[in-house]
């Protein structure tokens, strides 16, 4: 056991001691490259080695290489870095032109011996038995030698305005750094150099180019577009620097070329002229040259007629012709730039002079029919009319400009209107009284209409609009405003000649309804035009020509103290002298209340022979409806004094009277006296709506009574208890009752509803009824 | 059963037993030729059917008379069984007269104004008190059939001739609401508002009575009357009777006159007049037909 114990540790020390041995010779030697190494033929390439020299081994360390002999490899520096022992091996391929690639082994090996002599250490010579090595390491390197890069290039000269278009340099960059020269070319948007980059297509290497700097796209090629900037009359020199890198992937070659590029530029050559000038017979006009840039003094133009006839300048740019028809002149125009170093720019035009005959117009303005005839231009017109009226302006014109540009305009009031005229048209304008109109005393409206005609053309050329001929008139308008009129309307009972424009409009039934439109205002009195009144009332419509019409007003339920509320319309409308409407006002209404009135008594008799000096009503309604509708009978007289007495009677069931004997027959007897009767209905709102009034001898139907304000203080409203106690109220104007006792003693100066006992003047009293 | 019904009966039966008592009792009145009798007769009930044409007319009646009749006696075998008479009689008749009727009109013109127009007397009442007084002449046959000793029964059957002596109403009142319609004025109607032609309220009393009962001076009455007869028992001349009597009248006591108006007026410069006429000329009917109480002593000689 004990043997077996120390065997297994003698081993295990023995290889511990194997092991430290292979540590120390593995740290001490590294190669600082892969195994594999890409290089161009043409380019040299290092690498480093580097071990610790601890002096445990007595020979003299070195560096050796074997392997294939298309590259050669030497030692050509050796530092020593942090105790470490660096040499840095350089690697020459063989200068040869490969055109495919080859692969190369190199053994580079470090070795400790014992030399004996100073001979060197030589791939190839062998040398091995002489020597004691104490230290042998190899490490292989593969080499794979690429064919040496190629970068070309093209640089093309894109000129529209000149020949020099196409190479004007094809060849290789290197590091010969070929130099390029343009001699001269314009700045043109269209010129520029196009720098195409060819390079050797391979998929082992990464291309880099730059032109002045500015990295460039490895696909595209490299455009330069020249600017004014880039120019000078004198021409100004533009350089591009063309630099290339080639760097393989796996590998430390890497390839440099150079070009320049020299261009002298000058400014882009501009010259035009206008092609095509019209103008009116007997006007002076003509075609101007103009050009700049190019190469200085290196311009050239000349002009000739249509028959090759050269002609100067200033002959060109002032042409008169006369002409009575449309006429064209045609010219020649040739103009050059630059030279047979920067190329030729040239320009041939065709040039036309287009001459009109001279216009000339005449207004023939109409309204309505009627023609307001401008016979010549720059006179004043009248024209009365009416405000959104249109006058049509017709013209008598000939020569001048009538093409499609723009040819006759007619101006009114400064670009208020403007409008083209084609041939034989006229122009129809809107009017419009404007707001700085004078106002007339009669309604109307004052202003001048400045209207301006013209014959122009609006070239295309520059965008140059051009106005050969104006001529201008004045129209004095006397309009009549037709907006912003409001009506208003009255009424009136015509019956009681009753305003009702104030308080509560009402009416009878049946009565004649004046309604009056007051405020019809400019549309008024225009002398031209004619109105038309519009009345509509709930049964009837009345249209006439006056602002005053009347109609009787009529319900629609007959029955007894029945009312209807009625909706008065008007609606005005304005006709011109051609009938034509003209304008329409704004709907107006009124509401109006209309009562149903009792009917009239159908005569009024004296009883018998007149001894009792009794008065009976006759009527067509019966007693009994007289009773239903609760009737009220009103006997009087007027006096040859022109007194009115008056004396009510109320038809109820209790006295179904249509008889009074309140007059005596003094009263009956006197011939003067006018005795009438009328019913009368009391409406609850305290109306009180009268029939027309009966005499002995006809009948008024026209005449009412009425009364509208409710206060009912008047007789028609009283009725005293018993016939023989019928009195007189009228508080307003004669009082008669001195006091009022109410029914619970008090006093009082009203009279209420119901009973009232009232103290006379002459100190009687007397019980009234108030309903 | 009608009064004549019941009368007639009586008579039927009592003409029965009058025979057949006289086969078997002897009467005790010596013979005599002559006989004077006292009567009263009282009328029982309502003493005349009164009719009219008119609706509202309510009429009561009362009538009695006296008198003294004489006769001439039939001697048969020492009874008198028959005897003829006639005598003077005074009848009172009175009658009690009420009239409600809702609208009495008429057409007048007694118009303030001469106007013609129809007078309305609404709600019209009227009570009236009328006598009449009239004297009779009686002319009949009596008979006679002893009972018993001195008790007999008798027998009358003849006429009665009424002259009217007196009428005259007693006493009048009434009242109607008046007012008047006007054809000529579209119907129209006037009351007392008006004032004039007394329309409105109205008040009769007997100075509006115009009293002009209007009677028949001669009427005719149908008479028969049995009864009983006591001969006095001391004086066998002297003779008690106590009877019933039925008169029924052959014609009208009044003289109807539809002509007349119950109330009128009368206009005078201006001033009305109301009038009320008699009801009882308003009488279609108005016959006696009285059953009546009859007391009487005869004397024979």
């Amino acid at each position: 056991m004990k043997k077996f114990i120390a065997l297994f540790i003698t081993c295990l020390i023995t290889q511990l001691q194997m092991l430290a041995q292979e540590t120390s010779i593995t740290t001490v030697f590294s190669l600082q490259e892969s195994d594999t190494i890409d290089i161009y033929a043409n380019c040299d390439t290092c690498l480093t080695i580097s071990y610790y020299d601890n002096k445990e081994l007595p020979g003299t360390w070195d560096v050796m290489f074997s392997g294939n002999t298309e590259i050669s490899a030497k030692v050509i520096q050796t530092d020593t870095i942090d105790g470490k022992i660096v040499k840095t091996i350089l690697f020459t391929p063989k200068k040869e032109i490969f055109s495919s690639v080859h692969i190369n082994e190199v053994y580079v090996s470090l070795v400790n011996y014992g030399v004996t002599n100073e001979e060197e250490l030589i791939f190839g010579v062998e040398t091995e038995e002489e020597r004691e090595y104490y230290f042998t390491e190899s490490k292989k390197t593969v080499f794979r030698i690429f064919p040496a890069p190629v970068a070309m290039t093209q640089i093309w000269l894109m000129d529209s305005l000149t020949d020099k278009t196409g190479y004007i340099f094809h060849g290789y960059i290197d590091d010969s750094q070929p130099n390029v020269t343009i001699d001269s070319l314009y700045s043109y948007n269209t010129h520029a150099v196009r720098i195409p980059i060819p390079k050797f297509s391979d998929d082992i290497s990464e291309w880099k180019w730059n032109v002045n700097g500015l990295a460039q796209d490895t696909v595209s090629p490299f455009l330069y577009e020249f600017t004014e900037e880039d120019s000078d009359e004198d021409g100004k020199l533009c350089i591009f620097n063309i630099n290339v890198e080639n760097r393989l992937k796996y590998g430390k070659s890497v390839f440099f070329g150079q070009a320049k590029v020299k261009c002298l530029v000058y400014p882009k050559p501009e010259a035009g002229i206008t092609t095509v000038v019209e103008t009116y017979s007997g006007k002076t006009d003509g075609f101007k040259l103009f050009f700049n840039g190019g190469v200085k003094n290196m311009w050239s133009h000349f002009f000739t007629n249509s028959d090759g006839v050269i002609i100067n300048d200033e002959d060109i740019e002032n042409i008169t012709k006369v002409v009575d028809e449309y006429s064209v002149f045609s010219y020649f125009a040739y103009v050059q730039n630059g030279s047979s170093r920067t190329g030729y720019y040239a320009g041939a035009d065709s040039l036309y002079f287009v001459v009109w005959p001279e216009p000339q117009a005449i207004m023939t303005p109409q309204y309505d029919g009627d023609s307001l005839i401008f016979d010549s231009i720059n006179a004043a017109y009248s024209l009365e009319c009416y405000d959104g009226d249109t006058v049509d302006i017709a013209f008598l014109k000939h020569g001048g400009y009538q093409g499609n540009a723009l040819g006759w305009t007619i101006n009114i009031e400064d670009s208020v209107f403007d409008v083209t005229l084609s041939d034989n048209s006229y122009v129809r304008y809107p009017i419009s009284i404007p707001n700085n109109a004078e106002k007339c005393d009669d309604g109307s409206y004052k202003f001048t209409l400045l209207v301006k005609i013209k014959n122009s053309y609006t070239g295309n050329y520059n965008s140059r609009t051009e106005m050969w001929y104006a001529d201008s008139c004045y129209i004095s308008v006397k309009a009549w405003p037709a907006s912003g009129w409001d009506i208003d309307f009255t009424l009136q009972d015509k019956n009681q000649q009753r305003n009702m424009s104030s308080g509560v409009a009402s009416i009878r039934n049946g009565n004649v309804l004046q309604m009056i439109c007051d405020s019809v205002q400019a549309a008024y009195n225009t002398p031209k035009n004619t109105i038309s009144y519009f009345w509509k009332t709930n049964s009837d419509i009345y249209v006439s020509s006056k602002d005053t019409t009347e109609g009787i007003i009529s319900i629609t339920d007959l029955g007894a103290m029945s009312t209807e509320q009625q909706n008065i319309n008007l609606q005005v409308k304005t006709y011109k002298l051609n009938k034509s409407l003209w304008t329409t006002s704004t709907d107006v209404h009124k509401y109006i209340t209309v009562y149903n009135k009792p009917h009239t008594p159908t005569s009024l008799l004296i009883k018998g022979n007149g001894t009792s000096s009794t008065l009976i009503a006759m009527s067509d309604v019966s007693d009994a409806d007289m009773m239903l509708y609760d009737y009220y009978l009103v006997f009087g007289y007027l006096d040859k004094q022109g007194q009115l007495h008056e004396k009510a009677k109320h038809v109820d069931a209790k006295e179904n009277v249509r008889f009074t004997t309140n007059f005596s027959s003094d009263e009956i007897n006197d011939v003067d006296n006018k005795f009438f009767v009328y019913a009368q209905w009391c409406y609850n709102d305290g109306v009180t709506i009268t029939s027309g009034k009966r005499y002995m001898d006809g009948v008024d139907e026209m005449w009412d009574g009425s009364d509208y304000s409710g206060n009912g203080g008047t007789i028609r409203l009283v009725r005293a208890t018993e016939y023989a106690d019928a009195i007189d109220v009228n508080n307003e104007e004669n009082p008669i009752i001195t006091t009022i006792y109410y029914t619970d003693g008090t006093k009082g100066n009203k009279l209420l509803k119901g009973i009232n006992i009232v103290k006379m003047g002459n100190g009687d009293t007397k019980k009234i009824l108030i309903k | 059963m009608t009064k004549k019904g019941i009368f007639t009966l009586l008579f039927i039966t009592l003409w029965a037993c009058l025979n057949t008592a006289h086969a078997q009792y002897k009467y005790y009145v010596k013979d005599s030729k002559f006989a004077m009798r006292y009567n009263v007769d009282l009328g029982l009930w309502d003493t005349h059917s009164l009719k009219s044409d008119v609706e509202g007319l309510d009429v009561s009646s009362k009538h009695a008379n006296i008198g003294v009749d004489f006769g001439y006696l039939f001697a048969e075998k020492g009874n008198n069984l028959y005897g003829i008479f006639t005598g003077v009689n005074l009848g009172n008749s009175f009658f009690n007269s009420k009239l409600n009727c809702p609208d009495y009109y008429f057409t007048t013109d007694q118009d303030v104004d001469e106007d013609t127009y129809e007078r309305h007397y609404q709600n019209l009442n009227m009570k009236q008190e009328i006598w009449t007084k009239d004297i009779t002449i009686p002319l009949y046959i009596d008979m006679t059939m002893p009972i018993y000793k001195r008790l007999c029964f008798y027998a009358d059957l003849g006429l009665k001739f009424n002259v009217n002596i007196y009428k005259k109403v007693e006493s009048a009142s009434g009242n109607a609401y008046v007012f008047g319609v006007y054809p000529q004025y579209d119907n129209m109607i006037m009351d007392e508002t008006w004032g004039f032609n007394g329309f409105g309220n109205t008040v009769f009393s007997d100075s509006e009575s115009d009293n002009n009962v209007k009677v028949n001076t001669l009427t005719t009455d149908f008479f028969a009357g049995l009864g009983l007869r006591f001969i006095h028992p001391s004086e066998q001349h002297l003779v008690w009777e106590l009877g019933v009597n039925y008169s029924a009248q052959l014609n009208n006591t009044f003289k109807a006159d539809t002509g007349d108006k119950l109330v009128y007026n009368t206009i005078d410069t201006g001033n009305n007049t109301e009038h009320m006429c008699s009801l009882t000329n308003i009488l279609n009917k108005s016959k006696r037909n009285a059953l009546l109480l009859h007391i009487s002593v005869m004397m024979k000689f």
